[in-house]
């Protein structure tokens, strides 16, 4: 960039070409006020009150948008500028209630600031002023219109950071106004509650509803934390007050987020206090009576203990499981919501305490088969591309199986951003008409599990044409004759007959993915939660492989991780397969370096997953289960048939933050913390490690969850010797920076990851092999893991289990962006459960009448496994001949009707696709 | 919150579809002499906007009505041609007192309307005012009450 | 009284002279086939020496705009502004009502010399005789082969439609019509890109009054050294005056730039009604000063007006004779652009509203003392500080106002009622 020189207050400044006055001002330290302009939008030039003096300009110009020149001279405080801004804020104070006393945003208000600043006290101009009722129902945000002064941030924070648009200004004038959708509420807008607009608001005129006289600024303290809800890894800052969290704002500095957030991030805070909060440990009345274990009567009961008896207990049982039945009859399963450091200290529970490699965790549900298959295409399994340079840099995206805006809606948001700022290309693939695909080019509406088809389908068309990257294919991969054979096989014709596309529109498709680059694809659990989900994934792989969109910046392999910190839980080794790092228990190499560092013999074999673990208890392989805040009553496929298996356990124990579904199975309860009483790392979907801090103490008795893991483990090594040599038998953790070394000496993606690093505001995306290393943004960009890229020849293979006459829809199941997984986190923030506040099974208009169902009744849906009653949702998003149903509520959880038919590599569960029948509820 | 009625604002906007907003909201307004919800509803769909995009765009010029009006809107201008001779105040408040409703207001009977507006490039014919698109200059109060009567017959 | 041959007006008195057939009978579209004979920048330079000025209120030289389109731009637009709401202005309704054909020839002149292939026409919401007009005008003009492809086998190629306002005065200010015709509200648009580099639909666009548009054929036709001895030193050519207010004669009166305001108001308009002595003028349209009685000798011209600290604007000349209160003329003027405030930018949204706030308490006798000097400072205030032009606009009458009527502000404050009509 050119630099050009200019004076701005006699003061010599340079500033680069294209930057505004305001910019050249504030890079040189001089103070411009605004109030209209926010560094994260476009700016507006409307509030005039960044005006200033411009040699040779006869009106005053607004430094916001006003260019600076070379040779330029620039007054910021001249008595005309300075007499211009009160008069402006004069006008504003002047149609502004004097409310100060009791307004939230006091402290936190620029129109005050500048009011303190200019000696404004709005008595100049007496008229007219607004009065407009404070009624949006909504249960997030606040709307005072009275408070507003048009500053219209929120019109484009709406426009040009969530782009749904649902802010507009209505009439004009003194009469104009900010308003929702077609000017009614922000509940029947288009509004999608992400909060960008309370964010950027510079008054109360947008103010989080929770928030409301929970304290003003100089009266809570603030903790930079990550979002506990999905793996995208917003930033967070929490507001904390009387240790309480009052209010949640996104960090402009959050490498993924950008000081965004959606709904849950900013708004679905508040089961962290809710009143469910597990206080005390808890054990079945039997346990203290040190009777045989009964599920019924007084025995079963709950008691509350002291910790010290609730940990010894759990060790004793768990030792005599191990005694009775071997290590293999223990199964533990990590968590995809607790710390890096945690899972960690699981995983080496289960490996050199217990002595199983039977660790696993939800990654299992969700893309255990994307770290296979990319495993077996790449060597590694993980997202390759940066969530930055994906949205920034991308010029066409081809998502497919993945409904970003409602399940990673800050990314969702972004590629929104993308498409409407600078125009990238976007192709939805996905049975269903999600919000994406109003932002797409292209919508392919497959059938549920004919991913492979389509796919093979599209890259038949990109050889047709020789748009593959021959050079790419040449230097980087191995297996493209075979592979190419197979594709062969796909002509659109008979894809189209497979997944029900047009002909025309795998055309259209394969052209925009076959010339467009860099194109990235991303997916999540609609490829995944398949029988052929491995498969899915490796046809993902190929595609890449094929365009040449493998390492370089835009493209990439991106499944979007659907957990907050589901990366670290298996960069943790919180899998069968697997220690930390990947570094697989059936080598001998890794297991000696793990004896040696942990100082005793390990297994040897992989163990079993969650999907076997609990199946497994009805065949007696299983006999005691440790489960760390996982609720596999709401997650895992065939809830009936797990309800069954738990029933049969000889003991659970299961640590958690509130009594879940998986609780009424539990012996022992263990009251764990959540994100916000801990500190640590999450790991998020683009690999980054990134620094939980705390910032409340626990409620009750409840313990940070790797302080029980650890006195768990201490009572369970009592008496038993390990190697006096092996640096990392012990447990003796003060906090989770000791963990993080031993991680750091022991995984070697981690090598360089450390919390004085992450606290000295490092960004660090694994590999990170050592202290000096910066991390790794792209993978793959000039080898890939296992050397060349493999193509695999994949055939089509249909669902394990489709419709017919009994059963002749097809069901998929999924969540929605109000909600989380089980919902035991959402279903207890208040904001979340009332805009979302029971389950909807959606309906296509054909099969709503053909059954005769009228909109508003419910609906019963059943599998041969199960069935469950809810409200229909009438709606085109789903094609007729499907229905869709999420799994937050316990009265009617899609699990209920799921089937457990895995995947034969990754043992994920189709999800995806069953068979069900529907009839009305009379 | 109703997720299937949402309408989003087009992703990949062609622009001249929107540039016929204007032209689709006048043809929307002659249905009913006003936008009625359901009026913006289809707009919206027909051109790919959003609800509010056009609500929006219709509020901020004066000549798309969001409420119903008289079969019979009388428009004042209150100029400063036409005060200058003697119209503007003096015709609303004539006109006002025969229709007796006030300026915004419409008829029970919803016949007329009558509301003050801003220059009408008619000063050469001053006083003037317009009844739905029609103009008419010159006017005194007698034929004013003329064509109120004429248009209260027809 | 001097005369002029009409040359804009010439058409508009004729009987059904918006139609096709009378245009063509009294030597219509022949500046066209002669244009389109010519190098486009040959007819770019006639402009620029013709000295013709936009006609639309700001006087920008037309040729000097012309030239700033860019050549190399695949597409480029001419908008044409016929969104007249000047309070005071209407003399685009004449054209627009009854020559619709001379501006047509215009505009397809003046997109060949840029090379535009794509013509907007933006009226006004209210002339809704003249868009049933322009429909059929464009219709007729494709029939006849000046529009549409190869117009008159000079290969270039013109479409054009009409796009009907629908009440917002901003919309006269450029960009805000440029948003207008993309179905927006009209609030204007950040400058820079200027029109010429990004306007309509982000195209290259030329934006013109219609009067200036209705200019160009004549120019073609009688040469620009016509054009350019006609008017004063840097106002050339012939211009429509709208005069209204307390006249015998209201009406437009074409008349060559640098008459004299007082022959426009004594000799065309046929001076005061009823015998009364006149008290002020506003020269331009309602945005521009006021003018006192004893400033009439000045010649309606650009730099003329500019001189005595008022501004040529529209050329709609407004005229108050004795019997008229200054400050209800001050006040109805404000309400007007309070009115029409687009509400984008701060100063104008609220200072509009308030400034019209202390000329109606004025009026109503409810002044407060420091009401004047506040009402000074509200002007000091908007001016200058606001997004668009239109700030600078809507002082003008107030401060006009006090600067040449003051003893009639203050003896509204003093007495509380009004010395001119002692209400």
């Amino acid at each position: 960039m050119p630099t050009i020189n200019l004076t701005i207050d006699g003061k010599k400044v340079q500033a680069e070409t294209g930057q505004t006055v305001l910019q050249a001002a504030r890079a040189a330290g001089i103070s411009i006020p605004v109030l209209c302009d926010h560094p994260a939008l476009p700016p507006e030039g409307a509030c005039r009150i960044c005006l200033v003096e411009v040699e040779k300009q006869r009106a005053l110009q607004p430094a916001c948008t006003f260019p600076a020149t070379e040779g330029m001279v620039v007054f910021t405080r001249s008595p005309r500028v300075m007499a211009a801004r009160k008069f402006s804020l004069e006008l504003l104070v002047s149609d502004h209630p004097l409310d100060c006393m009791t307004c939230d945003a006091t402290g936190n208000c620029l129109l005050q600031d500048l009011a303190y600043e200019y000696g404004v006290t709005g008595d100049r101009f007496k008229g007219k002023q607004h009065n407009y009722p404070v009624t949006d129902p909504n249960p997030f945000i606040q709307v005072d219109r009275n408070k507003c002064i048009l500053c219209r941030r929120c019109v484009r924070a709406c426009q040009f950071v969530n782009g749904v648009e649902a802010i507009s200004v209505f009439y004009r004038g003194f009469n104009a106004y900010i308003g929702f959708g077609a000017d009614s509420t922000m509940q029947d807008s288009p509004c999608e509650f992400c909060g960008s607009c309370v964010a950027v608001c510079p008054t109360a005129a947008l103010w989080p509803k929770m928030s409301i006289g929970k304290g003003r600024a100089w009266q809570t303290r603030t903790v930079d934390t990550i979002c506990s809800y999905c793996g995208v890894g917003c930033k967070l800052t929490l507001y904390v007050r009387d240790n309480e969290i009052v209010r949640v704002e996104g960090a402009w500095d959050g490498p993924a987020n950008h000081g965004w957030t959606c709904v849950k991030g900013r708004f679905g805070y508040d089961y962290v206090h809710h009143p469910d909060r597990l206080l005390k440990p808890r054990v079945r009345r039997y346990l203290l009576d040190g009777k045989k274990k009964s599920r019924k009567g007084a025995a079963w009961e709950w008691v509350e203990t002291d910790w010290d008896t609730a940990l010894d207990i759990t060790a004793r049982k768990l030792a005599e499981a191990r005694q009775a039945s071997g290590p293999d009859s223990i199964g533990v399963l990590a968590s995809a919501k607790c710390l890096n450091e945690e899972n960690y200290l699981m995983n080496k529970l289960a490996r050199q305490v217990i002595g199983t490699n039977n660790i696993d965790h939800c990654a299992r549900l969700c893309h255990s088969s994307t770290v296979a298959g990319l495993a077996i295409s790449f060597g590694s399994g993980a997202m390759s591309n940066s969530i930055e340079d994906v949205t920034e840099q991308a010029k066409a995206f081809f998502v497919i199986g993945s409904n970003t805006t409602e399940q990673h809606p800050v990314i969702g948001m972004r590629i929104r951003q993308a498409v409407r700022q600078r125009g990238a290309k976007l192709i939805v693939a996905d049975p269903r008409r999600i919000d994406l695909c109003d932002f797409a080019m292209l919508h392919l509406r497959q059938k549920p599990g004919t991913d492979i088809a389509l796919l093979n389908g599209l890259m038949y068309i990109i050889l047709e044409k020789g748009w593959e990257d021959k050079t790419f294919i040449a230097e980087r991969t191995e297996g493209f004759e075979d592979f190419k054979a197979v594709v062969m096989q796909y002509p659109p014709d008979r894809v189209s007959q497979i997944t029900g596309v047009p002909v025309e529109q795998l055309h259209q498709a394969a052209e925009i993915i076959g010339t467009t680059r860099p194109m990235a694809v991303l997916w999540a659990m609609g490829i995944t939660q398949h029988t052929t989900g491995v498969y899915n994934v490796m046809t993902l792989a190929n595609l890449q492989m094929l365009t040449g969109n493998m390492g370089i910046p835009g493209g990439g392999v991106n499944p979007l991780r659907g957990q907050n910190n589901v990366q670290g839980a298996c960069d943790m080794g919180g899998l069968p397969n697997v220690y930390p790092a990947y570094q697989p228990v059936t080598s001998e190499e890794a297991r000696k370096k793990f004896e040696a560092a942990w100082g005793t013999p390990l297994s040897p074999d992989a163990g079993r997953t969650v999907t076997e673990l609990i199946p497994d208890i009805l065949e007696g392989k299983t006999r005691a289960l440790y489960i760390l805040g996982e609720d596999p009553v709401m997650s895992d496929p065939d809830t009936n048939h797990i309800r069954k298996c738990l029933e049969q356990v000889d003991f659970l124990v299961l640590q958690e933050i509130f009594p879940s579904e998986t609780e009424p199975y539990a012996d022992v309860l263990l009251p764990g913390v959540s994100f916000a009483e801990k500190s640590g790392t999450f790991t998020n979907t683009e690999r980054r490690v990134q620094m939980v801090r705390k910032a409340v103490e626990p409620p009750g008795e409840a313990r940070p969850d790797w302080e029980i893991i650890r006195d768990l483990a201490v009572r369970m090594l009592a008496g038993r010797t390990l190697n006096p040599d092996a640096p990392y038998a012990g447990w003796n953790y003060a906090s989770t920076g000791d963990i993080m070394d031993e991680i750091n000496a022991l995984a070697p993606s981690y090598a360089g990851i450390t919390h004085e690093r992450l606290e000295r505001g490092e960004s660090l995306q694994w590999p990170c092999t050592g202290p000096e290393h910066p991390g790794t943004p792209i993978l793959h960009t000039q080898k890939f893991t296992r050397g060349l890229g493999k193509f695999a020849p994949i055939e089509h293979i249909p669902p394990a289990e489709l419709p017919d006459k009994e059963y002749p829809l097809v069901l998929s199941t999924g969540r929605v962006l109000y909600h989380w997984h089980g919902g035991q986190m959402s279903r207890r923030a208040k904001g979340l459960l009332e805009i979302y506040p029971q389950p909807l099974i959606e309906i296509s208009q054909e099969d709503a009448e053909k059954i005769g169902l009228n909109g508003t009744k419910r609906v019963r849906v059943c599998s041969r496994r199960g069935s469950i009653e809810a409200k229909a949702f009438v709606t085109d998003r789903v094609p007729p001949g499907m229905v869709y149903a999420n799994f937050h509520f316990p009265e009617a959880s899609a699990n209920v009707l799921t089937i457990a038919a895995l995947d034969p590599v990754s043992k994920i569960p189709e999800y995806k696709v069953c068979a069900v029948k529907i009839e009305p509820v009379r | 919150m109703n997720i299937a009625e949402r309408s989003l604002p087009p992703a990949i906007e062609d622009p001249r579809e929107r540039a016929m907003l204007l032209a689709a909201l006048y043809l929307a307004q002659e249905q009913n002499g006003w936008l009625t919800p359901e009026a913006i509803r289809r707009v919206a769909r027909r051109l790919k906007l959003s609800e509010g995009q056009v609500r929006s765009t219709a509020s901020f010029y004066t000549m798309f009505r969001l409420e119903p009006r008289g079969r019979y809107h009388i428009q004042v201008c209150e100029g400063l041609s036409c005060y200058l001779v003697d119209g503007a105040e003096t015709i609303i408040e004539h006109v006002a007192r025969k229709l007796k409703i006030r300026p915004g207001e419409t008829t029970p009977d919803g016949r007329f309307s009558l509301e003050i507006v801003q220059c009408l490039a008619a000063c050469d014919m001053a006083p003037a005012l317009k009844v739905n698109d029609e103009l008419y200059g010159n006017m005194s109060l007698a034929e004013i009450d003329a064509l109120i009567e004429r248009l209260a017959q027809s | 009284m001097s005369t002029f041959e009409p040359v804009l007006t010439r058409n508009t008195r004729r009987p059904d002279s918006e139609k096709i057939a009378t245009y063509l009978a009294n030597g219509g579209y022949q500046a066209t086939r002669m244009a389109l004979k010519m190098q486009p920048d040959e007819i770019i330079e006639m402009v620029k020496r013709s000295g013709l000025r936009g006609r639309g209120g700001a006087g920008f030289p037309a040729g000097v705009k012309w030239g700033f389109m860019p050549k190399d731009a695949p597409q480029k637009i001419v908008a044409v502004n016929t969104d007249e709401g000047e309070p005071g202005t209407f003399k685009d309704r004449e054209i627009v009502e009854r020559d619709p054909h001379s501006v047509i020839e215009g505009v397809i002149i003046a997109a060949y010399a840029v090379g535009a292939n794509r013509a907007y026409v933006y009226i006004r919401g209210e002339f809704f005789l003249g868009v049933k007009r322009w429909i059929k005008a464009i219709a007729d003009a494709y029939e006849h082969g000046f529009l549409g492809k190869d117009i008159l086998g000079s290969g270039f190629n013109l479409d054009m439609s009409v796009h009907r306002g629908a009440g917002a005065y901003i919309c006269g200010e450029e960009t805000a019509m440029l948003e207008s015709l993309e179905g927006k509200p009209g609030n204007p648009r950040l400058k820079p890109p200027y029109p010429a580099q990004t306007g309509l639909f982000g195209l290259p666009t030329l934006v013109h009054n219609i009067e200036t548009l209705a200019c160009i054929p004549h120019i073609i036709e009688r040469g620009a050294e016509w054009f350019a001895g006609i008017g004063t030193a840097e106002s050339k050519g012939p211009k429509i005056f709208s005069v209204s207010g307390h006249v015998n004669r209201p009406g437009n009166y074409e008349l060559p730039l640098g008459v004299s305001l007082r022959e426009i108001i004594y000799e065309h308009a046929g001076g005061i009604r009823n015998g009364r002595a006149l008290k002020a003028v506003i020269p331009g349209g309602a945005s521009t000063p006021m003018l006192p009685a004893d400033q009439i000798d000045v010649p309606m011209a650009f730099e003329t007006l500019k001189a005595i600290g008022s501004e040529l604007g529209t050329g709609a000349v407004i005229v108050m004779d004795e019997s008229t209160c200054m400050v209800q003329a001050a006040r109805r003027l404000t309400k007007f652009f309070a009115h029409e405030s687009c509400g984008q930018c701060t100063p104008c949204r609220l200072g509009s509203t308030r400034l019209y706030e202390i000329l109606d308490r004025i009026e109503r006798g409810q002044g407060k003392k420091g009401d004047l000097e506040l009402l000074l400072e509200t002007v000091q205030g908007i001016d200058g500080t606001t997004f668009c032009p239109m700030g600078a606009a809507l002082v003008n009458p107030a401060r006009s106002a006090i600067r040449h009527f003051r003893d009639e502000f203050e003896s509204h404050l003093a007495n509380k009622r009004c010395p001119v009509n002692g209400r």
